[in-house]
Formats: C-alpha cells, sequence, structure tokens
C-alpha cells in the first residue's frame, strides 16, 4: 500500500522525533549541565546499583513527568480553545490549573496524601473541575473573549488566594516559600511514585480530550450545524471538561502550576496543521511536550549553588509576551 | 529666632544625650523582644520579671530551645503598636527586623538593639555578648558563654585524612556550607564536610543526585517540625535519598530548635556530632 504523507503526520513525525530527543537530553544532562555519564562514573564508584537508582528515580522520572505534564497542557488548550472556540483559552488562564493547585494543596497540607498518595491527584482534579464549572457558570453558554477570560482571571485569583490561606494556616514553617512553587511550578527531585500516582488520571484525560476531535471540528462550524451533523453539545462538553480535569489535576498536584504552554502550543501548531481543531489534538500534545522538556533543561543548565529556578518562571517569560502579542492581533482583526 | 534655633538645637541635643545616657546606667526592667532570635539569647539571660514580652514562635516547643522559658510570657507579633504598648525600655530586635517597625520605634526615642545572623562561633559569642550588654547581664553573659566553650572544647576532634565524610542536609534541599555555624560545627567535631565551597548564604543547594556522588559517610538530617507535611519535606524523603542512607551512610536527625538562629544552644548539636564521630571511628570507620 503506498501511503501518501500528509502535511500533519510529517508535522507529527517531526515532533516526535524532537520530543524523543528532547526526552534523552533531559536524562542526559542534569544540574548545572553535569552529563547523566560523567555523574554516573562518580556514582558508579561506590556502587554500580546506586547508579541505576539515580537514574531510576531521579533522572527518568523528571523527565517522564516533563513529557507527560507538558503533553498534557498542550492537549488540554488545544482542546479547550476548541470546545470555547476562542484563542485565549488555556488551562492556566481559565483557572482549571489554579483549582488544581487548591485543591492539591489543601489534599496535601491536611496530611490526606501521607497516608494515601492517591488522593493528591485527585485533590487536584476535583479542583480542576469545580474552577472549570466555576467558569461555566460565570461565562454563560457562549462567551465572549472579554467575558470568559475576565471570568478566568476570577477564579485564578480567588483560588490561588485560598492556596496562600491554606499554606498560611498550615503549620510548616515554609508556607511562604511553598506558595512559590505551587505557583510556579516545579519538576525537579521528584520521584517515580509520583509518575505512576497522575499516569492513569492523564491517560484517561488525554483518551477523554481525544474522543472529542470530530466533535470540535464540527463545533467550529457552529454550534447548530454541530447538531445537524449529530454531534451531541453536551456530550462533548462533559468529555472535554472531564478530560482537561483529570489530566490537568493530576499534572498540576504534582508539580504545580506551569503556566502558558496551552496557550503557546496550538497558536504555534495551527500554521502548520491548519485551524479545524481535531487535527490539532495530536500536534498541540506533542509540541506542549517538546516545550516543557525544553524549559526544564534551561532551568537546570545555571550551574548555581542558589535553589533552582521554577520552571513556571520560563514558560511565563516565554508565554507573557506571546498573550499580548495574541491580544493585539485579536484586538486588530476584530477591528 | 535665627540665633535662638542653634541654642535650642544644642539644647536639645544636651537633653536626648543625657536621657540615653541615663538610659544606659539603668538596667531595663521593661524588656520587648520582638525577634526568635533574640527570644533565645535574652529569656536565658534576663532577670526574673524583666521581660515583657517575647516573639511569638519561642513559646512553641517544637521550635524554641527556650518555650519553657517563655512560659508565661505575653507574645507578641514585633508589630507597632503592639511593642510600643508595653512601654519597652529595651527593645530587641534583628538586622532584618522590618526597617518600617525599626523607624516607627526611633520615632517613638524607644531604645533597640539589634543582633546579625552568626555565621561562626565568634558571631554566636558576639551576640550574647549585644544582648547582655544591652540588658546590664554581663556576668551571666559571661557565664554562658563559659559554658557554651567548656562543650566546644570537649567536642573538638581532629580532621584527618581517615576522617568520616558528612553532610548536614536539611528541608528543602540545603547543605550547610564551610562558611555557616553549622558547617564550622562538622569540622570542628571532626568530619570532613562534602560541601567544600563557601556561598553567599551558608547553605549550597545540591540536588539529590548530587548528593549521592558526594558520597558522605554521615547525612545529618536537620528537620523542622518532622511530623508536619510540607514539600520541604518531602525532599528528604525522596526514595533515592532514603536508599542511599539505608544502604551507605549513618544517618543523624537534629531537630532544629538546637541550631535555629545560631546560639550557644548549637552546643548540643557540637555534642551529639562528636559523639556520632567516635562512634562511627570505633566501628568500622568509614562504610
Amino acid at each position: 500500500m503506498n501511503l501518501p504523507l500528509t502535511r500533519g503526520m510529517i508535522v507529527n513525525l517531526l515532533l516526535t522525533g524532537a520530543v524523543a530527543m528532547l526526552f534523552l537530553a533531559s536524562v542526559y544532562i542534569g544540574r548545572g549541565g553535569v552529563l547523566l555519564t560523567s555523574n554516573f562514573s562518580e556514582i558508579g564508584k561506590i556502587d554500580p546499583d546506586l547508579a541505576a537508582l539515580v537514574l531510576r528515580e531521579v533522572r527518568l522520572p523528571r523527565a517522564l513527568l516533563g513529557l507527560l505534564v507538558g503533553a498534557t497542557l498542550g492537549l488540554s488548550g488545544a482542546c479547550l480553545q476548541g470546545l470555547l472556540r476562542n484563542p485565549l483559552a488555556e488551562p492556566g488562564i481559565i483557572g482549571a490549573s489554579s483549582g488544581a493547585a487548591l485543591g492539591a494543596v489543601i489534599v496535601f497540607y491536611s496530611g490526606m496524601s501521607a497516608s494515601i498518595a492517591f488522593l493528591l491527584p485527585i485533590g487536584g482534579i476535583v479542583g480542576a473541575l469545580v474552577a472549570l464549572g466555576a467558569l461555566y457558570a460565570l461565562a454563560g453558554r457562549n462567551p465572549s473573549i472579554v467575558t470568559l477570560i475576565l471570568a478566568g482571571v476570577a477564579i485564578s485569583a480567588f483560588a490561588g488566594a485560598l492556596t496562600s490561606l491554606a499554606l498560611n494556616l498550615s503549620p510548616s514553617p515554609y508556607a511562604a516559600l511553598e506558595i512559590v512553587f505551587w505557583m510556579l511550578g516545579s519538576l525537579s527531585d521528584r520521584s517515580m511514585d509520583q509518575v505512576w500516582f497522575v499516569l492513569p488520571f492523564m491517560a484517561l484525560g488525554w483518551l477523554l480530550m481525544a474522543s472529542t476531535a470530530r466533535a470540535l471540528d464540527a463545533l467550529s462550524l457552529g454550534e447548530e450545524t454541530a447538531a445537524t451533523l449529530g454531534f451531541d453539545g453536551a456530550s462533548l462538553k462533559l468529555r472535554a471538561i472531564t478530560g482537561i480535569g483529570l489530566s490537568v489535576g493530576a499534572a498540576v498536584s504534582v508539580t504545580g502550576v506551569i503556566g502558558f504552554v496551552g496557550l503557546v502550543v496550538p497558536h504555534l501548531m495551527r500554521p502548520f496543521v491548519g485551524h479545524e481543531p481535531g487535527r490539532l489534538l495530536l500536534p498541540s500534545a506533542l509540541a506542549g511536550a517538546a516545550l516543557v522538556l525544553a524549559a526544564d533543561l534551561i532551568v537546570r543548565l545555571p550551574a548555581t549553588n542558589g535553589p533552582e529556578p521554577k520552571l513556571g518562571v520560563i514558560t511565563s517569560l516565554i508565554g507573557a509576551p506571546f498573550f499580548l502579542w495574541l491580544i493585539l492581533r485579536t484586538r486588530r482583526e476584530s477591528m | 529666632m535665627r540665633l535662638l534655633r542653634p541654642v535650642l538645637l544644642s539644647m536639645a541635643a544636651c537633653l536626648a544625650a543625657t536621657i540615653s545616657a541615663r538610659a544606659a546606667d539603668i538596667a531595663p526592667k521593661r524588656i520587648v523582644s520582638i525577634n526568635f532570635c533574640t527570644d533565645i539569647l535574652a529569656l536565658p539571660l534576663a532577670a526574673p520579671g524583666t521581660i515583657a514580652s517575647v516573639f511569638r514562635l519561642a513559646a512553641d516547643p517544637k521550635d524554641s530551645p527556650v518555650a519553657d522559658l517563655a512560659k508565661g510570657i505575653p507574645l507578641n507579633d514585633a508589630r507597632t503598636e503592639e511593642i510600643l504598648a508595653y512601654h519597652p525600655d529595651l527593645v530587641l530586635a534583628h538586622q532584618y527586623t522590618s526597617p518600617f517597625v525599626l523607624d516607627m520605634l526611633a520615632r517613638a526615642h524607644v531604645p533597640v538593639v539589634q543582633i546579625g545572623d552568626a555565621a561562626s562561633m565568634e558571631d554566636i559569642r558576639n551576640n550574647v555578648r549585644i544582648v547582655a550588654r544591652a540588658m546590664h547581664r554581663e556576668a551571666e553573659g559571661a557565664i554562658w558563654l563559659k559554658a557554651f566553650d567548656r562543650v566546644l572544647a570537649a567536642s573538638a576532634r581532629p580532621v584527618t585524612q581517615a576522617s568520616p565524610r558528612a553532610m548536614l542536609y536539611q528541608d528543602l534541599g540545603s547543605a550547610a556550607a564551610p562558611n555557616s555555624v553549622l558547617g564550622a560545627l562538622i569540622t570542628h567535631t571532626g568530619f570532613r564536610n562534602v560541601i567544600t565551597e563557601p556561598t553567599p548564604i551558608g547553605l549550597a543547594y545540591p540536588d539529590i543526585e548530587t548528593v549521592i556522588a558526594l558520597h558522605p559517610d554521615l547525612m545529618v538530617l536537620g528537620i523542622y517540625r518532622e511530623d508536619e507535611v510540607s514539600q520541604a519535606n518531602a525532599t528528604l524523603q525522596h526514595p533515592a535519598l532514603v536508599a542511599y542512607r539505608r544502604k551507605y551512610a549513618r544517618t543523624l536527625n537534629l531537630p532544629a530548635r538546637q541550631w535555629t538562629c545560631g546560639t550557644p544552644f548549637v552546643a548540643g548539636v557540637a555534642r551529639q556530632l562528636a559523639m556520632t564521630h567516635d562512634d562511627m571511628m570505633r566501628g568500622e570507620g568509614t562504610k
């Protein structure tokens, strides 16, 4: 059989290659640019088993979480922009991430997750779903861009304030420092445990979002048209929102809020794969993974003695100016 | 009027000098300490009944080595109004106390004495002397320092190439650098600190992989409120670190109340480290 390579397939193949390379780089390059091989020989002198343990429990989980969280954020961004038919939608901007952080913070600092690890992602998921529910309630059925963004800002601010409050009330002496983690995100010093307990929720969320691809395409022609084409609007919304809540909630519960990835990535992909939201999902997931892996390489490169910069610092440095540019462009187009 | 002004000014200056001279002569009776570090130094030195209030952390037995001494003393949150309500004749503060509070206290002519962060044994002695002098308790200060120096002398061990390698690792992934009180104690008690470079704040932040690659024989874990959950605390529970400690290093847990702030209470840390050192040298040496 002679399969003609479509443009989308080429893009996806190239992106897969980029993700694979960045993933390997993430495993291979450590803090301050220390390569796996040099640190390995050092640790291997103590015991080769120990070197294997470092690979398995330090390097690998960090790279895997970068991959999983990045894919989640990219995919959720693309799915949300399709669902709300709005180029500025993103889990961070509409408050889903802040809601997830709040849920995770409550579960974590109350000590519930210390006994049952699975409660941590569940806390994040509930938080994200509540925030998404609030957004729908606030912004109504067919929200304008302004309404949506303002509702998102309000939810984010509210969830952020409650997160700070919960941390201030917690007995931890590090509350102020840990607010920074939950608001800016980091992948450092996670372990395989975290990968295992977020993976099932993320995978389920991804499947739900992937199942919306064709309905999102139909929706881009308008709600009426989608309905006449036989797509059930309520079911679409339910699947998309549940999928975003599950995967973003789980992601944020172990890495904190990593902003702007879901916003930037679909826009970067549109010129390559076109404007149909369904076709945008897979490339956005791949590009999201690539972006987070790359950003995580940047934060670990400076060889400092101080604490590592947070991941959200890099993604926001890239994302916030991009967001401004998008607003300007949207305004120009609407004029 | 123009001629009068310098006269008035110099009169005012004379008056101020007399007041402060008098303040310096009379032992303060309503001392308010608005910083946890000055609490720890002032409470053991103070004459009974002279401390009107201490900072809120002083009374918490989880954090404070002087919680029993703080019993019954009103707590403050270092806010200007609160402080002034005690009519203090001495306020004990830290170099990092809010400048706004210090400014208000200066405007209310309340004498303030500040201590700095201790990065060495000499800094600890200086801080004790500063607080003791301000409280007119120099004799008590000298006795405390003598006891401190006695414990330090008893816990001194030579550092040789055979000395075990140690790292003092705390919540949040920070490790004591040589230019810190804890770093000094590691070397003082006969360990080689695997963190060899001084850092601006006396702490280095090696990631878990680097901690293992540095291969310490002794992991001293500095723990704040161990029963309470925090991300900071979770770092110490990382599976790779736990596996390393179980198999390749000895662990010594140090509750934070013994070393917060760098006060003579760190003598307790010196004693424990020296005991661990002797134990390790007697045993199979380094693992």
